[in-house]
C-alpha cells in the first residue's frame, strides 16, 4: 500500500483502535507491528489442562505467566532486546511481540476514570491535571464500552461513573467467597461492586458470549474476552482500508526542517534490513515506553533531544500502578459444598476505592486512592501444592479437599504520582539485536505510594480478620510488600498530554506540540495514572483522538 | 510403610513415556553425558559410615538442554522438549514415596497411577533455574533416603 493516509505503529489497544476508527472514517491505514502475526482462533489452548503442558503449566523465564499465557516472544525479557536500569533502580518491562500486543492476555479490567481522577492536581496540588473534563470524554467511554463489550453495572458509587443506559452487559453472579468478603467489608463501611470487565456475557458482532470455563489469560478463540485480534483488527481489515506489516520493528520517525514528520524507518526482522516508508501522518501506539524510545531515538539537527521533545518531557513522568497483596485461609469457607465457580476467570466482585470523603476530610496520610481485586474460589489446580498440608495418605488428602477453595487474597492496585526519580532515557551504550539503542529505566517509589500501601495492607488485614482469618506474623513493611516498578504492567505517562507545550508532549488529542502530523495514541499520553487499570481509557482516548484526527484529515488541515 | 511392602521387593515404576519418546531421547542421552551420576556423592558404602543426619553433597552436572523457548506450540504442547534424567531406580523411589503421600483411596488413583514420577522427572530434568534448584533438593533427598535406609536396615529404601 503506497497511498495510505496514516501510518500506525503498534496493533494493541491503542494502535488497533486507531486503525479501526480511521478506516471506519474512510481513511487508509498502514499498520506496523514489531511481532509476528497471531490468530487466536487457531492458537488459543482453550481447553488444555495443566497436565497437557510442560511442568504442569508452571511459569518459566520463557513463559513468565505460565505456559499457556498468550504472550508471544515476550514477557519480562525479549531475546536480543534488552533494557537497562539505573543504579539502585529496579524496573520490569513487559512486552509482547505479536499482532494484538498485550491485549491478547490482559486482565480485561475496564473501570472508567472520573472527574475526580482527571483533576487530581487541582484538588491536592500533586502531579498533573488532564487537559479535558470528564464530561468531554464520557460519551467516548460509552462508545468504547459498547464496541469492546464490557460487563458490569452502574453502582452510583462516587469512584465509579455510570455508563449510559444499556451500554454495559450484565455481570456474572458473585462467587460465595466474594459474598463473604462483601459482608466483611460492609461491616467496615466499605462497599463492593461487580468488576467491570471487557468480557462478553451476551454475544456481540461475530463474538460469542463467555461460557465461563477457560482462563482469559490464554486468549479467547471465541472472542468473548476482548482482544484486538478477534475484534478491532478484523473489523478494520473488513473495510478494505487496512494493511498490516508484521515483524516490522520501528527504529525512528523522520521529520523535515519545518518539523513535519515525513517518514518512518523500521527493521524488517525477516531480512534484517532497514526500510524507510514515507508517511503523511504518523500515529505512535507502540506502548508507552516503546513509543517514547522511538521518539528519543529520532534525533536530528533540528531535534537533538529526540522528536517532539522540546518540553524535555519525553520519557519522564512514568507511572505504574502500586501493587501489594495479602491473603489468608478462611476457616468459614473450608469444606463448603462444591459447585462450579470458574466464572469469567477474574473476580466478579471487587472493592472500589471508598476513601473520597475521608480524603476530603483530610483523614488520610496519602493523597491518592486504590482498589482491591479479590482472588478466591475453586480453581483448576496448577503446578504447586496449595495451602499448608501436613501428613500422609488419607490425612493429607482430606486436608487438601477441606482447604480447597477456602483461600482469599486481596490484591491492591493504587494510583502512583509521577516523580523526578521515575523515568526512562536512552542507554547510548547498549543496542538491541536490530541495532536500536535501548531504554534505560530509573525508578523510585515516593512516600505517597508507600503510605498508601501501608494503609492498604492494614485494611486488607482487617477485612480478612473480619472473615475469620488469623494472622500470626506481623504485616510486611510497605517497602517490602510493594511490587517493583513496571511489575503491574500499567506503565504510562512517558509522553504525557497537557494544556501547554512547555510541560507536556501532546495536546488533548495526542497530537504532539512540536509536529502537527505526529500523534501518540497509547498509554504514554496519560497525565496521571488513576488506580483503575489503563486499557479502557487508552482505547477511549484513542477512539476520541483518532476521530478528531480523521476530522482534521477530512478538513485538509494536515 | 505398608505401601512399600505391598509393592514387593521387585517393584519397578513403569514410566508413562511412550516408546517413541524413549527412542527419541535414547540417542540424545547416549550421545551426551546427561545421565546423572550419583557416584559423585560417593558410593553408598562410603555413606553408610556417615552419621544418620548426613546430607549428601551432590555435584550435579548442569542441565544443558534448551527450554521450550518464547513461542512454543501451545495447543499441542511438546511434553518432551528436554530429555529426562532420573534413573529407573530413582523413578521407582519417587513412585514409592509419592504413593506413601498419596496412596490409592477406593476409586481415587494413587500418585504413581497418575504418573507423578514422570512429572517429577520432567521437573527435575528441566533446564530452568527454579527446576534446577529443586533438582538438587530432590536428588539429594532420594540419595539421603537410600543411605539412611542402608544405615538403619542395611538395604535400600525401595
Amino acid at each position: 500500500m503506497k497511498d495510505f493516509d496514516v501510518l500506525v505503529v503498534g496493533s494493541g489497544a491503542g494502535g488497533a483502535m486507531a486503525a479501526y476508527t480511521l478506516t471506519k472514517a474512510g481513511h487508509k491505514v498502514l499498520m506496523l507491528e514489531a511481532g509476528r502475526d497471531y490468530d487466536p482462533t487457531t492458537e488459543t489452548p482453550m481447553f488444555n489442562t495443566g497436565a497437557d503442558a510442560p511442568l504442569m503449566g508452571a511459569g518459566t523465564v520463557d513463559k513468565d505467566f505460565g505456559f499457556y499465557d498468550a504472550t508471544v516472544d515476550g514477557g519480562w525479557t525479549v531475546p536480543g532486546e534488552p533494557y537497562t536500569t539505573g543504579e539502585n533502580s529496579e524496573f520490569l518491562w513487559w512486552r509482547a511481540r505479536m499482532l494484538g500486543g498485550r491485549t491478547n492476555h490482559w486482565g480485561r479490567f475496564s473501570l472508567r476514570f472520573s472527574e475526580h481522577d482527571f483533576k487530581g492536581k487541582t484538588r491536592d496540588g500533586l502531579g498533573a491535571d488532564w487537559p479535558f473534563e470528564y464530561a468531554d470524554i464520557a460519551p467516548w467511554y460509552d462508545k468504547t464500552e459498547d464496541l469492546v463489550g464490557v460487563c458490569g453495572t452502574n453502582t452510583g458509587l462516587d469512584d465509579m461513573p455510570d455508563s449510559a443506559e444499556g451500554v454495559l452487559q450484565p455481570p456474572p453472579k458473585a462467587r460465595v467467597p466474594e459474598l463473604l468478603v462483601s459482608a466483611a467489608a460492609k461491616k467496615l463501611g466499605i462497599a463492593t461492586a461487580p468488576m467491570h470487565r471487557a468480557v462478553l456475557t451476551r454475544p456481540k458482532d461475530d463474538r460469542q458470549a463467555c461460557f465461563y470455563a477457560t482462563p482469559c489469560g490464554r486468549g479467547c478463540s471465541i472472542g468473548a474476552a476482548f482482544q484486538t485480534t478477534t475484534s478491532l483488527i478484523p473489523m478494520a481489515r473488513a473495510t478494505g482500508k487496512l494493511e498490516i506489516i508484521t515483524n516490522a520493528m520501528v527504529s525512528s520517525v523522520d521529520a523535515d526542517e519545518n518539523g513535519k514528520v515525513n517518514a518512518v524507518t523500521y527493521i524488517d526482522k525477516e531480512t534484517q534490513q532497514a526500510v524507510t516508508l514515507s508517511a503523511r501522518v504518523v500515529v505512535l501506539a507502540a506502548s508507552a515506553c516503546e513509543s517514547a524510545r522511538i521518539l528519543l531515538n529520532s534525533k536530528s539537527e533540528k531535534f537533538p533531544m529526540g522528536l517532539a521533545n522540546s518540553s524535555g518531557q519525553v520519557g519522564k513522568n512514568i507511572m505504574d500502578s502500586t501493587g501489594a497483596s495479602l491473603g489468608a485461609q478462611i476457616p468459614l469457607l473450608e469444606g463448603r459444598p462444591r459447585y462450579n465457580e470458574d466464572g469469567h476467570t477474574a473476580n466478579h466482585l471487587f472493592i472500589p476505592w471508598w476513601g473520597h470523603a475521608q480524603h476530603a476530610r483530610g483523614e488520610l496520610d496519602f493523597p491518592r486512592g486504590y482498589h482491591f481485586e479479590i482472588g478466591s474460589g475453586f480453581r483448576a489446580p496448577g503446578s504447586g501444592a496449595p495451602g499448608n498440608l501436613q501428613g500422609y495418605g488419607k490425612e493429607i488428602a482430606d486436608q487438601a479437599k477441606r482447604q480447597y477453595g477456602a483461600y482469599v487474597g486481596l490484591a491492591l492496585r493504587g494510583e502512583m504520582l509521577p516523580n523526578a526519580q521515575s523515568y526512562m532515557e536512552i542507554d547510548e551504550k547498549v543496542q538491541d539485536k536490530w541495532g536500536i539503542p535501548v531504554a534505560k529505566f530509573h525508578w523510585a517509589w515516593s512516600k505517597h505510594e508507600l503510605k498508601q500501601v501501608e494503609h492498604g495492607l492494614k485494611t486488607a488485614k482487617k477485612i480478612l480478620e473480619t472473615m475469620g482469618a488469623k494472622f500470626t506474623d506481623p504485616l510486611p513493611s510497605a517497602e517490602t510488600a510493594i511490587a517493583k516498578g513496571g511489575q503491574i504492567i500499567h506503565e504510562v505517562g512517558s509522553t504525557r498530554m497537557g494544556a501547554s507545550a512547555t510541560d507536556s508532549v501532546t495536546n488533548q488529542y495526542g497530537q504532539t506540540w512540536d509536529c502537527d502530523n505526529l500523534f501518540v495514541m497509547d498509554g504514554g499520553v496519560f497525565a496521571s495514572n488513576p488506580h483503575k487499570n489503563c486499557t479502557l481509557t487508552i482505547m477511549t482516548l484513542v477512539m476520541r483522538n483518532a476521530s478528531w484526527l480523521a476530522s482534521q484529515l477530512d478538513k485538509g488541515a494536515l | 510403610m505398608d505401601n512399600t511392602i505391598q509393592k514387593g521387593a521387585d517393584y519397578q515404576y513403569k514410566s508413562g513415556m511412550t516408546r517413541r519418546d524413549s527412542l527419541k531421547w535414547l540417542s540424545v542421552l547416549s550421545a551426551s553425558a546427561l545421565v546423572p551420576s550419583l557416584a559423585a556423592c560417593g558410593s553408598p558404602k562410603d555413606q553408610t559410615k556417615a552419621i544418620a543426619g548426613h546430607w549428601p553433597d551432590l555435584k550435579l552436572d548442569k542441565i544443558q538442554a534448551k527450554g521450550y523457548g518464547k513461542d512454543p506450540e501451545l495447543v499441542n504442547a511438546d511434553r518432551m522438549a528436554w530429555p529426562r534424567t532420573l534413573t529407573p531406580a530413582q523413578l521407582t523411589l519417587v513412585a514409592v514415596l509419592s504413593d506413601i503421600i498419596v496412596p490409592r483411596d477406593g476409586a481415587v488413583p494413587s500418585a504413581s497411577e497418575v504418573s507423578v514420577p514422570d512429572v517429577v522427572d520432567e521437573w527435575v530434568s528441566a533446564p530452568y533455574d527454579r527446576q534446577q534448584r529443586d533438582r538438587l533438593d530432590i536428588l539429594s533427598t532420594l540419595a539421603w533416603i537410600d543411605t539412611e535406609a542402608e544405615t538403619r536396615v542395611s538395604k535400600k529404601f525401595a
